[in-house]
């Protein structure tokens, strides 16, 4: 310890006394250079931070000046309404109802508390947290842990749930300080003035999926976009959705809007076009009823099984649908403002409801039994394989010549015979041993002419009409044969193929509305049409924005006599042959072919395909019950039910009869 | 006291470099807060201008105190501020979870402040006592020891920003003192080891000496876009407001500040206002104030009567100088989020009143040196 020295005043100039034998006098430091080591330091300091200015604000002012602009405005969405959609006569199917959307713009909700107000919004809207995270973070492209602390935050208000109760918005708006960021918005909810009325063709909506966001035909839309998920809703809802309209405002820092301010700029939202449909609204809703009638009729016929059914109603010439029904259907609204998965969804996928969601008109596949004679006969005629004057003796059954082991064949008559008949007398007593011939002799030619023609006549593949979802069905050709069965002796194709096919058994899978179309090409004289049920575009004043082009039909080549024989064997069929019980009186000439398709543990599929007026087809109406036994019972009296839409008779039911297949 | 003597003797061109940061600020700090709906536009300058009357008032009566007497009273002085400090763990009100005020009945007293300039005077006189052990490693020991123990009550308030100006300050002052170059190097070695040893292996122990969040602000100046939701926000704010005012700046335009974009920006981030509003050359108005300022202060070091006097004058310029590097360089992110305010130009009285006590401290020190030079000019050998 030194000893304390006195307190004097230390003069910078004077050397010190240190009273310490090392060193007795220290020259005090030297102030002036103390100062320049500091002086030097500020301008070494003060240099950086006028270099560093100097890049920020001169050399990358304009970036910065873009970054402060970036900040400050925000573009707000402005949902435009979905175009309506109409009958072709006007009458409305899918309309507009204003409803109330809430949503949380999650730039407004204070930091750290996005997951306790998610909980919060989940009790009071009823929905599962999970759910609302999802839709969050959809919309976000980020997981939760991101988006919770604050990536990928953006302006946008993500509904949370359209269509919301008043009474809940009401609570929300009562309550708005334990909400925070949660806002309630106007939207505009589809509305379905005459219920289930065409529902699989109509189509429904929902958001677009994350995964639909990155495929190139949903290019130009953006999350939270709700589109058309299905039907006509999806082909047309380039025109259907209009044009979202977006208003430019300036924000402070937490996203608000600065009060009172006018929006700097941005632009209305355009209104869809409404969308006008060949479908008749009447027919459609006499196709439904029909096809319901006609499981009714199977029920009271001893086919208790029969649950499932579809009709299709084509403009001969054109292809334009006038109907389409598929049973059993489902209501649409309930998709409206998000279905919910719990409830609806699961009810509807519940294997009790039998697949309504499942369009059978278009996407149905099944064995079209003795319907599929018809495409025999034009192929038959067409390759020569008989003549009209052919004639073939029908025993009550059939035994393929040149087979090494014995095969029975039998007709649906059997034990009784139908003796010898031609074409015509085949088509109307629906003969199953002529078609056998008919078959065996394309068996023999080694070729795959008659399924060619199946194909020719829009079987095997869809048929392109306008609408998603269209399956293709299947013709069955030795390629497929060998390609599809591993067996070896399974992937042969026998005579037995090409004689099952002739009678439309047999692994031949296809639509109602596949055979609607083959039929309208005997009907029309030989035009195979494209199914399609967009007629216009229309904008919302009513001034025709675009016709939608009737797509051109592909002409077959096939002489027009052996069509009008067709066409003749057709119309007797349906007066004295197999439908004439339900034909035979009716004031319009009808023409068509009942089909009684056998599936292995099922009871048999009831058709009838069939045209009218015979002399000069306008429309093709083809109805199908599942299990509904025979066609001639059970479809015809259906696809009556629909002519007297067709030609506006009066409702008049009739039952069928089992006459002959 | 020698009235005329006083007036003549005072430094005037340092009162109007003052006169000059203060009402730049205060009209900065009106720009600032003019749109903030809970005050009145005006509030904010107000308050600024009234606490400087204040500052003004406390700056004239440290100016005619001859700082002599300060030596005298320098334990009683640093007993005060230890006291003070320490109360604050005990009596301060948490406030954004640090503890840095005192309620008194006339006006809130922020301790660390005061104290900054307590220890200015205490610790010049504590070493200018010691001239004898000029160039002994005790002394330099001694100083590190003396401020480490307020600046350790500030370090866990926590107040990493103000503790970190005692630093500068006591490097300063040593410099000042005449400490070997050697010593500083050394120094510089230990703190590093110790910087590397808080930061990084005590954590890893188990043992947190420094809070996350300081961690994360310290760091994040260096990759300011790593993680805009948070630390880096600001920063990334502030910079957007400095480069967007250009080089004449953006004026009424100015959306970053009047839109709330910027934080705190009446107050730790006002230089990203005057940047955004007034551009490069607004900034460099007042960086040349600076400038100015610090010139002045160096100049009266190399005045002063007496080795006590080029010591505190010394300590202020280097203490200006580092409040005012560091504040600029955190909004212009060279340097991290430390909560340093710009001295005379952020909004707040405590800080505000600290400096113009510094200042008077400087006139103080001018008045005596040409006092004691006489009304020639001349300086006579004694």
């Amino acid at each position: 310890m030194h000893t304390r020295r006195p307190r004097e005043t230390v003069r910078r100039e004077r050397p010190i006394r240190t009273g310490r034998a090392d060193r007795p006098l220290i020259q005090p430091p030297s102030i002036a250079l103390r100062v320049a080591i500091v002086a030097s330091l500020t301008i070494a300091l003060i240099g950086v931070i006028l270099f560093r200015l100097w890049f920020l604000q001169i050399l990358s002012g304009r970036e910065y000046v873009a970054e402060a602009n970036d900040n400050r405005l925000r573009t707000v969405k402005i949902v435009a309404p979905r175009g309506i959609i109409t009958d072709r006569n006007g009458k409305v199917l899918v309309a507009n109802r204003p409803g109330l959307a809430i949503g949380i713009r999650p730039m407004d909700v204070p930091k750290g508390q996005l997951g306790p107000l998610v909980d919060h919004v989940a009790k009071v809207l009823h929905m599962r947290v999970a759910a609302i995270r999802k839709k969050l973070t959809d919309h976000a492209g980020v997981n939760w842990t991101q988006f919770k602390y604050g990536q990928g935050l953006q302006y946008d208000l993500i509904v949370i749930k359209d269509d919301v109760s008043k009474t809940l918005v009401s609570y929300v708006l009562e309550h708005q300080l334990s909400f925070p960021g949660v806002e309630v918005r106007k939207s505009y909810l589809r509305d379905y003035p005459l219920g289930d009325l065409a529902a699989h063709v109509l189509g429904t909506l929902s958001e677009i999926s994350p995964q639909q966001l990155k495929q190139t035909q949903y290019r130009g839309y953006a999350a939270g976009d709700v589109i058309g998920q299905s039907g006509v809703e999806a082909t047309y809802d380039k025109w259907l959705r209009g044009h979202d309209g977006t208003l430019k405002v300036e924000v402070n820092a937490l996203g608000k809007p600065k009060k009172n301010a006018p929006p700097i700029g941005g632009r209305l939202p355009q209104p869809g076009d409404n969308l006008v449909l060949t479908l008749d609204s009447t027919v459609q809703r006499a196709a439904q009823n029909a096809i319901l009638y006609g499981i009714q009729l199977a029920h009271a016929s001893g086919k208790t099984r029969a649950n499932g059914a579809a009709a299709v109603v084509l403009d001969a010439k054109t292809g334009a649908v006038v109907a389409m029904a598929s049973y059993p259907t489902f209501d649409p609204s309930v998709w409206v403002g998000g279905i919910s998965k719990k409830k609806n969804f699961r009810a509807l996928q519940a294997p009790v409801a039998n697949a309504p969601l499942l369009d059978r008109a278009d996407a149905g596949l099944y064995p079209v039994g003795s319907t599929f004679k018809v495409i025999d006969s034009v192929a038959a005629l067409a390759e020569g394989v008989i003549t009209a004057g052919t004639r073939f003796t029908c025993p009550g059954y059939f035994v393929p010549p040149n087979l090494l082991a014995k095969m029975v064949f039998h007709c649906w008559i059997y034990p009784g015979a139908h003796g010898s008949l031609d074409l015509t007398q085949a088509l109307v007593q629906s003969c199953d041993v002529y078609f056998y011939n008919v078959g065996e002799r394309f068996y023999e030619r080694k070729d795959t002419a008659l399924e060619d023609w199946a194909m020719r006549l829009s079987l095997g593949k869809p048929t392109g009409i306008d609408i998603p979802g269209e399956l293709g069905g299947r013709v069955p050709t030795p390629t497929w044969r060998r390609a599809y069965f591993t067996n070896p002796v399974d992937k042969l194709w026998g005579p037995g193929q090409s004689i099952n096919l002739a009678i439309g058994q047999g692994d031949l899978l296809a639509t109602p509305l596949q055979m609607a179309v083959a039929l309208a090409a005997v009907a029309n004289g030989g035009y195979v049409v494209k199914p399609h049920l967009g007629l216009k575009i229309v904008d919302p004043q009513g001034k025709l924005v675009r016709t939608i082009a009737t797509p051109q039909p592909k002409k077959l080549d096939v002489a027009p006599a052996y069509l009008a024989t067709i066409r003749n064997a057709l119309h007797l069929a349906a007066t004295v042959g197999t439908s004439s019980t339900v034909f035979a009186t009716y004031p319009i000439p009808v023409a068509g072919k009942t089909g009684t398709a056998q599936v292995s543990g099922k009871d048999d599929y009831a058709w009838y395909i069939s045209y009218a007026p015979a002399n000069d087809p306008k429309y093709v109406v083809a109805v199908m019950i599942e299990q509904g036994g025979h066609g001639g019972l059970v479809a015809a009296p259906a696809a009556r039910m629909i002519y007297d839409a067709l030609f506006d008779k009066k409702l008049s039911h009739v039952a069928g009869a089992t006459n002959g297949d | 006291m020698d009235v005329r003597g006083y007036f003549r003797h005072l430094d005037y061109l340092l009162l109007a470099i003052t006169l000059g940061l203060i009402g730049y600020g205060a009209t900065m700090i009106y720009f600032a807060t003019r749109h903030d709906p809970l005050t009145s536009a005006t509030y904010y300058a107000r308050s600024q201008l009234l606490y400087a009357a204040v500052g003004f008032a406390v700056l004239v009566a440290v100016s005619t105190i001859d700082y002599e007497r300060y030596r005298r009273w320098q334990w009683a002085l640093y007993a005060f501020a230890l006291v003070t400090i320490a109360a604050v763990f005990a009596l301060g009100p948490v406030t954004r979870g640090s503890r840095r005020w005192l309620q008194t009945p006339f006006m809130n007293f922020q301790p660390s402040e005061l104290a900054l300039w307590i220890v200015t005077v205490t610790m010049a006189a504590f070493l200018v006592d010691r001239m004898d052990l000029l160039g002994t490693r005790r002394i330099t020991v001694q100083a590190l020891a003396y401020v480490a123990l307020p600046a350790a009550l500030i370090f866990f308030q926590p107040d990493f920003g103000t503790a970190t100006v005692f630093i500068a300050l006591t490097i300063a002052l040593l410099l000042f003192y005449g400490t070997r170059w050697t010593h500083f190097a050394t120094l510089f070695a230990a703190s590093a080891v110790v910087f590397v040893a808080v930061l990084d292996v005590l954590p890893a122990l188990g043992l947190h000496l420094v809070k996350q969040y300081q961690i994360d602000r310290l760091l994040v100046f260096l990759h300011p876009g790593r993680d805009p939701g948070a630390s880096g926000y600001n920063v990334m704010q502030s910079m957007i407001a400095v480069g967007s005012g250009s080089l004449t700046g953006r004026g009424n335009l100015a959306t970053q500040t009047q839109l709330d974009f910027l934080p705190e920006h009446h107050t730790d981030f006002i230089f990203a206002v005057i940047s955004e509003r007034y551009g490069f050359v607004g900034a460099a108005l007042l960086i040349g104030l600076y400038v100015l300022l610090i010139w002045r202060a160096l100049r009266i070091a190399t005045l002063s009567r007496d080795m006590y006097g080029s010591m505190m004058a010394g300590g202020i310029a280097v203490m200006f100088l580092f409040q005012a590097f560091v504040n600029i360089g955190m909004t212009i992110g060279i340097m991290p989020v430390t909560g340093i305010p710009l001295p005379f130009v952020s909004y707040g009285g405590a800080a505000l009143i600290t400096s113009l006590m510094l200042v008077g401290l400087l006139e103080s020190i001018h008045v005596r040196a040409r006092r004691a030079v006489g009304p020639g000019g001349q300086s006579g050998k004694r």
